[in-house]
């Protein structure tokens, strides 16, 4: 088992600091990988775990390190108070209400008056997370000498089976939380009307995620900074947007705005009754706060007095709702007036639930789509006529909205459902006739679902997979000469079929464009639908499928990554393909993971990436970036006399590289046997043949370790292993909460594994986590 | 010995409380401005070595692999070449008709960034990650003065972002927004000017902003979570103030700024075009008053995606290498720099650095066209170009090449001259006379009226000396 303190070595003699006290010259190694993240660790991640004393013996050592030079013992500087003590740290402050610590709190992390003051460096987010705790907890004493504590910069250095270990005494909760709505979000909040005809201020959102978080969930800092508010408040943004809006609030079902659109002076009633729907249809999607209601009703009525005509002003009232709080910030907060640990109300549950699910908030605008055959309008399902658009006008997740109305949101057998009805399924007949599902495949043109499966994840759902195995990265990755080494370019360089190889390959990268069968991302993601549909054993069979979904072809038509050259039918059964047993098994094996884990030449360390992710994705454990280790990392140059393994291993041999390549080049070397386009090899540069040999040891599970013939029985390995799995959960974790996990979250983690284990359903996974007391309840200070 | 906290306030605190003092400048009306010019995932030191540098430290031409070299000279103290005729080092030709109001600076570390393919948000800050302020944060805040904004920062790479948050800082863990669209960029700087106080839209807008500052306000009032969230808020609600600010400032201006108004963007794909008009827009706004300081980013984060093509296919056509296939010239970043030992692919790199140079020429000679005080606005300005990484494409963070132009005015001694300081200590103790990027930020705090700013940066017990550049300063 690959110790910590084995890690922890690998720090040292590849030069690592600032994890290490003291720290180490930095010495050039080889190449340690061509993906780091680039030097952008914080200490946003650590996870304190208080000893004995608890954080109340951390407090002291913490304040006398970073304010003791001005609020010690003899105050210099100006400073007007000592703060060496808990007692002092207690005392209220000139500030009614609030403490010295509560003072101190709010200088440490203002950024205009910040406290320590330049040049001393900020206090960490770790620092403010002891104090916080330390409120939290009531300001206890320090009643014993300080705990061991453990600082882990990411969650993959905490013992895995710490994680999974249930034995705290206090419930769970997760930390309160405002999240900022991301562009993918913003872009679900607007009707479209006409096929085809998307307004381009609906997919030119702002609202950026910062690419350093590990999934896009992640809401960690996020707000609407100055820019954002800048191209938000574009005419053709928010100007637009907001009469978007508006007209959608005019669509509900029953509703009746003749007042407010016509009546000369607008009663209250009139003007309580616009705001409220505006607020609940078109900006919040929920129920408003009556303080919300009341700041909107009071400037609708100075806009209603502004002389602008009765239409203008109705827009710019639906674009100043655009902007309140409560659109831009989603929260997750539990009932107010309860300090400590509070239950999520009714409506952020229902909100926390869409956006598990999807993009979309309850009652999300509809969206119009073309029927085949070149019928604009179609007929649907026993619920009645759609008029062409995927659902009614009460909106998408409608039933969400309605449970949050009634209360019934709050049974968890409610909660569970949802997950069940909107997580994933199947669409039956798409090419004709009756479609049963309309919630689901949205992604693509409704034309282009007979040439996808029938089996549909949501959008939350194949974020999660994309985003965990990272594969949307092969529409960007460059590749020269995708084939080469495959038995369809041995290793000429002027071969007649290239060019054909090179378009058919570049059609697989174009999202879109004017394919008319999916990209090869796609296709994955069509693998994937219907591993998570038939819900059996998830993990296991994502690993060791050979199921894959292609595209039709014809006999002898462009060769494809996939190395199936027989006919494929042009029909949803017909383009379900069985691989070879020695050449596919799972996701690792299929050409989008390996392409967006691939370099740029068939020889390049393809194999350091794709170790690298195998260790940190799939065994949870943590390999230190470049920028901890500060190397001046290059293989050699191409050579004809050696395959990229060879070149790699000239590289890395010594014994500092090992240090940390001995995490990476094992876990690669059996995705040899693919180029960097993975297209099967045939041939290799060098003597050696094509080689996907390894030998795995100081593996996290012991039953990983010896040797490995190739991919296929790495992915069969590591299929079978409860360590991985255990991480495959905490992935899903990862992306479902928005937040990395602590030892907090232990018996959640150990609740979401007995779920799984019950037949390997990502289904129960997912609602056994939306029924736990992490996703229910909020800690507030 | 680790530095903690207490023995740095300690020993910065005279200065701390000390009252600025601002350097005597001829003419007193002209204010100092700062464009920071970076190119992400590095350029290589041997690019900015004029053949009088080379031939001074005895270097020969740029070969395969050399990255590191200052800390292979064997000299203890900081070496200044006079007159070393920039104009003739390979990636500065475009820069030869104003060399005489330029410096090259090599040697200076930054080891507490971390190196990799980018450090990110480290680069201008001097820390892990930004974990402080960027150094145009710092320096935006006080060079303000009356212009509506503090800092314009822009950047450009391959793909449809609108926002990249990936290099400056505007406080620890506060990443600031890069605007990557030039359409955005204009409509933020200009679009208000050109509409005119009296157009609908501008009271409309300020309505909207009242209802949002207010919104936001009485949401923060009875806001029950942490003060971690609180900030999301907070910073919600400076951005609308901000805003408010600057509409207010932007109004009693456009009689100023009207006349150097450019023409919309085109949409573009192309890097060096979406590059270009930036450098238009920046140099509009700083010649209209609209900021003193600005940042260009060419590849936020690294921009190991962005692609080339435009450039290959110039050399292709000057015949500086051979025809590239049609796949190659896709080729991103990350492909060329690991290639970067083919002498073709070197070529290329230096190219895509001399055109950031031939940017940066432009940008300097429209600000030096136009007289201010007893120079011209260039002479008023200081231009730094840097990358985000170092040396190389995978950096160790030892040694970072500057290139800076104008200032003079401001005390710098841009005077044609290329300043090499000795290397970090490889595995022994750091020579005295080495010196950091924090230095050079020092540097330009100094140039612009802050003799305060002598510890910019978060490298703690790896500081090696406090203060400006003296090399680089009138004293």
């Amino acid at each position: 088992m690959l110790a910590r303190t084995s890690v922890v070595a690998c720090l040292v003699l590849c030069g690592c600091e600032g994890l290490l006290s003291g720290g180490t010259t930095p010495t050039p190694q080889a190449d340690g990988g061509s993906f780091d993240a680039g030097g952008q660790t914080d200490d946003a991640g650590v996870v304190v775990e208080p000893g004995d004393g608890g954080v109340a013996c951390q407090v002291l050592p913490l304040m006398e390190s970073q304010c003791g030079g001005c609020h010690g013992a003899a105050t210099a500087n100006g400073a007007p108070m000592t703060l060496t003590s808990l007692s002092a740290l207690r005392a209220p402050s000139v500030f009614a209400g609030q403490t010295l610590l509560d003072r101190s709190l709010l200088r440490m992390a203002a950024e205009a008056g910040r406290m320590p003051p330049l040049p001393a460096p900020a206090s960490s987010a770790a620092d403010l997370q002891v104090l916080e705790q330390w409120r939290a907890e009531g300001t206890p004493d320090c009643t014993s000498g300080s705990g061991e504590t453990h600082t882990w910069k990411t969650p993959n250095q905490i013992p895995q089976d710490l994680l999974f270990q249930c034995a705290q005494a206090e419930p769970a909760s997760s930390p309160g939380r405002l999240r900022r709505v991301g562009k993918d979000e913003w872009s679900e909040r607007f009707e479209v009307t006409s096929y085809g005809n998307v307004p381009p201020w609906r997919a030119r959102a702002p609202f950026e995620h910062d690419v350093a978080h590990a999934y896009s969930t992640y809401a960690t800092g996020e707000t609407v900074d100055d820019a954002t508010l800048e191209m938000f408040m574009d005419e053709t943004m928010l100007g637009a947007a907001g009469p978007g809006a508006w007209a959608w609030v005019k669509r509900e079902p029953g509703a009746n705005f003749s007042c407010i659109e016509n009546d000369a002076v607008p009663d209250d009633a009139c003007v309580q009754h616009f705001a409220r729907k505006l607020l609940r249809r078109g900006a919040l999607f929920r129920e408003p706060s009556a303080a919300e209601l009341e700041r909107l009703v009071t400037f609708t009525r100075t806009v209603l007095a502004s002389g602008a005509s009765r239409a203008a002003a109705l827009d710019e009232v639906a674009s100043a709702a655009l902007l309140s709080t409560g659109a831009l910030f989603r929260a997750e907060l539990g009932q107010p007036g309860v300090a400590g640990r509070a239950r999520l109300t009714d409506w952020e549950l229902a909100q926390a639930l869409a956006t598990t699910l999807g993009h979309r908030l309850p009652a999300a605008p509809r969206i119009s789509m073309r029927a085949p055959s070149g019928l604009v309008d179609y007929h649907c399902c026993s619920n009645g006529p759609r008029d062409g658009f995927a659902v009614g006008r009460e909106g998408f997740l409608a039933d969400i909205a309605a449970a949050a109305d009634d209360g019934s949101i709050s049974d968890p057998a409610v909660l569970r459902g949802f997950i069940r009805r909107h997580a994933a399924g199947e669409l039956t007949s798409p090419d004709g006739g009756a479609v049963d599902r309309l919630d689901l495949g949205l992604e693509v043109e409704f034309q282009e679902r007979p040439r996808h499966s029938r089996y549909w994840t949501s959008t939350r759902v194949r974020g999660f997979f994309r985003e965990w195995l990272g594969y949307e990265a092969f529409y960007s990755t460059f590749k020269e000469q995708p084939a080469r080494t495959s038995k369809y370019q041995p290793l000429n360089l002027v071969d007649p079929i290239y060019s054909s190889i090179i378009r058919e390959y570049d059609g697989l990268r174009v999202e879109n464009g004017n394919n008319t069968e999916p990209t090869m991302v796609r296709l994955l993601d069509n693998t994937i639908a219907r591993v998570v549909v038939e819900d059996h054993d998830v993990l296991k069979t994502l690993l060791t499928t050979r199921r894959f979904y292609v595209r039709s072809r014809s006999a002898g038509s462009n060769p494809t990554p996939f190395g199936y050259d027989a006919e494929v039918a042009a029909t949803q059964e017909g383009r379900w393909v069985e691989m070879p047993a020695n050449e596919r098994a799972g996701v690792l094996t299929h050409p989008a993971w390996l392409g967006a884990h691939g370099g740029n030449f068939h020889d390049d360390p393809s194999l350091v990436e794709r170790g690298k992710w195998v260790r940190e994705n799939l065994l949870c454990q943590h390999v230190p970036p470049l920028s901890e280790v500060q190397v001046d990392a290059m293989v050699g140059p191409s050579d004809p006399s050696l395959s990229a393994r060879q070149r790699l291993d000239l590289a890395t041999g010594s014994a500092e590289c090992q240090a940390c390549h001995r995490l990476m080049n094992p876990l690669g070397y059996p995705f040899e046997i693919y180029n960097h386009a993975g297209y099967l090899r045939q041939v290799d540069f060098g003597d050696a043949g094509v080689d996907g040999t390894a030998m795995l040891t100081d593996m996290p599970d012991p039953a990983l370790d010896g040797p490995v013939r190739d991919a296929v029985e790495l992915s069969e390995k590591l299929a079978a292993s409860d360590h991985v799995k255990r991480c495959f959960v905490r992935q899903a974790f990862r992306y479902y909460m928005g937040r990395d996990e602590t030892l907090a979250d232990a018996c959640t983690l150990a609740r979401m594994e007995t779920a799984y284990d019950q037949q390997g359903s990502f289904v129960e996974l997912l609602e056994s986590l939306v029924t736990s007391d992490t996703w229910l309840y909020r800690s507030t200070p | 010995m680790k530095l903690s906290r207490r023995k740095m306030l300690q020993w910065s605190g005279a200065s701390l409380f000390a009252p600025l003092m601002l350097r005597a400048r001829a003419d007193t009306l002209a204010p100092p401005r700062v464009v920071l010019v970076v190119e992400g995932n590095s350029f290589y030191p041997s690019t900015v070595m004029s053949e009088a540098t080379r031939t001074a430290l005895g270097k020969p031409a740029w070969t395969a692999g050399e990255t590191f070299f200052s800390s292979a000279l064997s000299q203890s103290a900081p070496r200044v070449i006079e007159n070393s005729q920039l104009g003739t080092a390979s990636a500065l030709t475009p820069l030869a008709a104003l060399q005489h109001k330029a410096a090259v600076v090599l040697g200076l570390s930054s080891v507490v960034t971390g190196g990799g393919h980018s450090t990110g948000r480290g680069a201008l800050s001097c820390s892990r990650g930004g974990t402080g302020a960027s150094i145009d944060t710092v320096l935006g805040a006080r060079l303000k003065g009356e212009s509506p904004f503090d800092v314009v920062r822009v950047g450009a790479e391959t793909g449809d972002a609108r926002l990249s948050y990936a290099t400056c800082t505007l406080g620890p863990g506060r990443p600031a927004p890069i605007m990557l669209s030039p359409e955005d960029v204009y409509q933020r700087l200009f679009s208000l000017i050109s509409m005119g106080s009296a157009n609908p839209a501008v009271a409309r807008n300020g309505r909207l902003l009242d209802f949002a500052r207010a919104e936001t306000q009485a949401a923060l009032a009875t806001f029950p979570g942490s003060s971690t969230e609180r900030a999301k808020l907070e910073g919600y609600l400076q951005a609308v103030e901000a805003m408010e600010a600057r509409n207010a400032r932007l109004t009693t201006m456009r009689d100023r700024v009207l006349p150097h108004v450019p023409a919309p963007p085109a949409a573009q794909t192309d890097l060096f075009a979406r590059l270009t008009a930036h450098f238009d827009l920046v140099g509009a706004a700083l010649l209209g008053g609209l900021t003193n300081v600005a940042v260009i980013v060419s590849g936020p984060g690294g921009g190991l995606e962005n692609r080339y093509t435009s450039v290959f296919n110039e050399l292709i056509a000057s015949g500086e290498t051979p025809a590239w296939s049609t796949e190659e010239l896709g080729m991103n970043r990350h492909t060329l720099q690991h290639a970067v030992g083919v002498q073709r692919n070197r070529v290329a790199i230096n190219a895509v650095t001399r055109k950031h140079v031939e940017l940066i020429a432009g940008l300097a000679a429209r600000l030096d066209a136009v007289p201010e005080g007893d120079g011209t606005v260039l002479d008023h300005t200081v231009i730094v170009f840097m990358s985000d990484n170092g040396e190389a494409h995978h950096s160790a963070a030892l040694e970072w090449p500057v290139l800076l132009v104008g200032g003079g005015a401001l005390g710098l001694r841009t005077d044609g001259r290329t300043v090499v300081y000795p290397g970090h200590g490889r595995g022994g103790p750091l020579g005295a006379g080495h010196r950091q990027v924090s230095n050079l930020f020092n540097t330009l705090g100094h140039a612009t009226g802050d003799s305060s700013l002598n510890a910019f940066g978060y490298e703690s017990n790896r500081r090696v000396a406090e203060g400006p550049l003296s090399e680089l300063l009138v004293t």
